[in-house]
């Protein structure tokens, strides 16, 4: 695939062959006519550009970080103008085309006449791309974070406090959330007090593991004491481990708190390496 | 025949400019017209001689502004045959006179339920403030809807007409159509039952009769840059006798008698509806293009411009596949057209390749373009200047696009 700077040098070159505004505008007329037309689903409003003074549409999928763009218009003229960005964008990566600065357009002369008609339409069309691309760009690095949940029975202190020191230290990589097989309806105060002693300002909610049964995560950790309490079974996608840590709500002792923190914040991590280290095998 | 219009282009120095290597052939007058060489000469001499504020300093500058501005208010009383120059309000623009009265006549007259009636082919600018008006104040709107032809229903106007109708407002020519109005019958049967009439005058009064006495029309808005003036200027015509009993527009400046903590007394008219500084060269440049018109007689004036419609009507209908929209009895200035196959928007750029400027889209007037079924339309529009040589001009390009796109 050529780079979008390749591209649009081929596009000033190809202008510059034109003599005047009249063969450009033929050359244009050919480039509309040559493009499929969109079926009636794909002429949609969501996909009609606004603020064009005739009705033009981009038929955009995002492909892993990718645009994949198509379009039409009922204007030939508009059509071409389309069929331009098309062939300089589409298949092109989102972030490349945000960067791509537009001002190679004024090079090819004639862009001029065509930007400045009522309505803006060139900017218009490429207000649309850049918002979708932005959309497709978002949307990667927001999948490209892992998703771990943290499970106990209350979801009141151990698994909340995975939760906050995860999302609180590893939000580069890691997503995390936490739930219970059977929530206490509250946060314990020790635990949001431990957290605050290091830094963390919590102010989590007691969840079941019911409104996660829809989520795909990538690792699911059972942070209960095996040995003393009967631990959940997560029963949806994703890798699971089991991390044993004594409840420190047996003791009510702020002491208790502190241990199990400083427990998880130290092997915890350890974990999510590990499962960093064999995805990316 | 009608030798004397031969030359007017020469007065116009703008129509000698070339576009995109043509010389320019511009048709896209119910847009905005151009200047007279005697009217830029005016502007420019009241900035390089007596550009002063009016109405305020007893200096020999602006003494001479302001003789110079209300010069130009009486020469517009002439111009439409008011019966006073309180009558004459200076404003924006059509579109502000409309504003203003829909603000100002329906502060004083419009209650809930009341009713205010416009029709289907008006401009947005004499639609959305009687919508507005009607929205604010719990009034009926009622639109008095037009046939295929680009005609109103005279026959549905009289079943629309109430004693609780308080005013009607209509165009005397469509913008988008062309259609001359009967105005005469629609201000009778509008009286008939005590209704005010204003008629939008934009698109009418540089090619049709604009008396206003004769009309015995309440209201009559219009803009200079329509008529060969600068733009920023325009016009409201209003009977006294509403005037009087309408309150302030807009407040501040000129239009205030005396200010106390307690409360303000207002100017008289016409003062009373322009607040603030007015546009100073606007009346001035109105004035001239007033001076530029006179030496034509407007008979003589108004049946060239029918020839010319007519010579264009013919040609365009030569065309194949060329769609003209209404088909009214009386057409003034104005045609909208679209060959099929092509959109009006390339059409109106293919034509700007050859130099010809037209308009193209749904020219503010979109309850007519959803009539007609289409988003818009390609629209040639005409002024003293155009010659048959124009016209050949754009029936040639519309076949050069024709053919250009395989149509």
């Amino acid at each position: 695939m050529r780079t979008i700077q390749e591209i649009q040098k081929q596009l000033i070159d190809d202008f510059s062959l034109l003599e005047n505004g009249n063969e450009k505008f033929d050359y244009l007329i050919d480039l509309g006519q040559s493009m499929p037309e969109l079926d009636t689903k794909q002429k949609s409003e969501a996909n009609l550009v606004k603020g064009c003074q005739s009705s033009v549409w981009f038929s955009i999928r995002c492909k892993e970080d990718k645009l994949f763009i198509e379009a039409d218009s009922d204007s030939l003229i508009v059509k071409g103008i389309a069929a331009v960005l098309v062939q300089l964008f589409s298949g092109q990566k989102a972030n490349e085309i945000l960067a791509t600065d537009i001002g190679f357009i004024e090079q090819i002369g004639l862009w001029r006449q065509l930007s400045s008609q009522r309505g803006n339409g060139l900017t218009a069309m490429l207000t649309h791309i850049r918002a979708s691309a932005e959309a497709c760009s978002e949307q990667k690095s927001a999948s490209k974070l892992n998703k771990v949940l943290f499970l106990c029975t209350g979801n009141s202190c151990r698994s909340q406090m995975a939760e906050a020191i995860i999302n609180a230290s590893h939000s580069d990589k890691w997503q995390a959330f936490s739930a219970g097989t059977h929530p206490a309806g509250y946060v314990h105060p020790k635990a949001i007090a431990a957290l605050q002693e290091i830094g963390i300002v919590h102010q989590g909610l007691s969840k079941s593991t019911n409104e996660f049964l829809g989520t795909e995560f990538d690792l699911v950790v059972t942070v209960c004491d095996s040995a003393n309490e009967e631990c959940p079974l997560w029963l949806g996608k994703g890798k699971r481990a089991h991390y044993s840590f004594p409840d420190p709500a047996l003791t009510d002792d702020m002491q208790a708190f502190r241990n199990v923190r400083d427990a998880i914040a130290l092997e915890i991590p350890t974990l999510l390496k590990a499962f960093e280290e064999k995805e990316t095998l | 025949m009608h030798k004397s219009f031969k030359n007017v282009k020469a007065d116009f120095p703008i129509l000698r400019v070339e576009v995109n290597g043509n010389p320019l052939v511009y048709l896209d007058n119910g847009a905005t017209t151009q200047k007279p060489q005697v009217v830029i000469d005016a502007i420019s001499r009241y900035y390089s001689s007596y550009n002063s504020n009016i109405h305020r300093g007893n200096h020999t500058l602006s003494m001479q502004a302001t003789d110079a501005h209300e010069s130009a208010r009486r020469k517009v009383r002439d111009f439409i045959n008011a019966a006073s120059e309180r009558e004459i309000i200076f404003t924006r623009g059509t579109t502000e006179s409309i504003n203003l009265v829909a603000f100002s006549f329906g502060e004083a007259f419009v209650q809930a339920g009341d009713e205010i009636i416009t029709t289907e082919m008006e401009h947005h600018s004499n639609f959305v403030p009687w919508q507005l008006l009607c929205q604010r104040k719990g009034a009926h709107f009622k639109v008095l809807p037009m046939d295929q032809n680009g005609e109103l229903d005279l026959a549905a106007f009289k079943s629309l007409l109430t004693e609780r109708t308080k005013l009607v407002a209509v165009t005397q020519v469509s913008n988008a159509l062309g259609t001359v109005n009967p105005l005469e019958k629609i201000i009778t049967l509008a009286h008939s039952v005590g209704a005010a009439v204003l008629v939008d005058g934009a698109q009418g009064v540089q090619h049709l009769a604009h008396d206003v006495r004769g009309m015995d029309v309440d209201f009559y808005a219009f803009s200079g840059h329509k008529m060969y003036a600068p733009t920023g200027i325009g016009v409201l015509y209003g009977k006294e006798k509403w005037l009087e009993q309408m309150p302030p527009y807009q407040s501040g400046g000129e239009m205030i008698e005396q200010v106390t903590i307690s409360g303000t007394t207002f100017n008289t008219l016409p003062f009373k509806f322009e607040a603030g500084t007015p546009n100073i060269e606007g009346p001035i440049g109105l004035a001239a293009a007033i001076d530029y018109l006179a030496q034509f007689d407007p008979t003589e004036l108004q049946t060239y411009e029918e020839d010319l419609l007519d010579y264009t009507m013919e040609r365009l209908g030569s065309i194949p596949e060329l769609t003209i929209y209404g088909n009214p009895k009386n057409r003034s200035s104005i045609v909208s057209f679209n060959v099929k196959g092509i959109q009006h928007y390339d059409m109106g750029m293919l034509l700007d390749l050859s130099g010809i400027a037209v308009r193209t889209g749904h020219h503010c007037a979109q309850p007519i373009m959803d009539k007609f079924g289409v988003p818009g339309t390609v629209r040639a529009s005409l002024a003293i200047y155009n010659t048959y040589e124009d016209m050949d001009a754009l029936i040639e390009g519309i076949l050069r696009a024709k053919k250009r796109l395989g149509k």
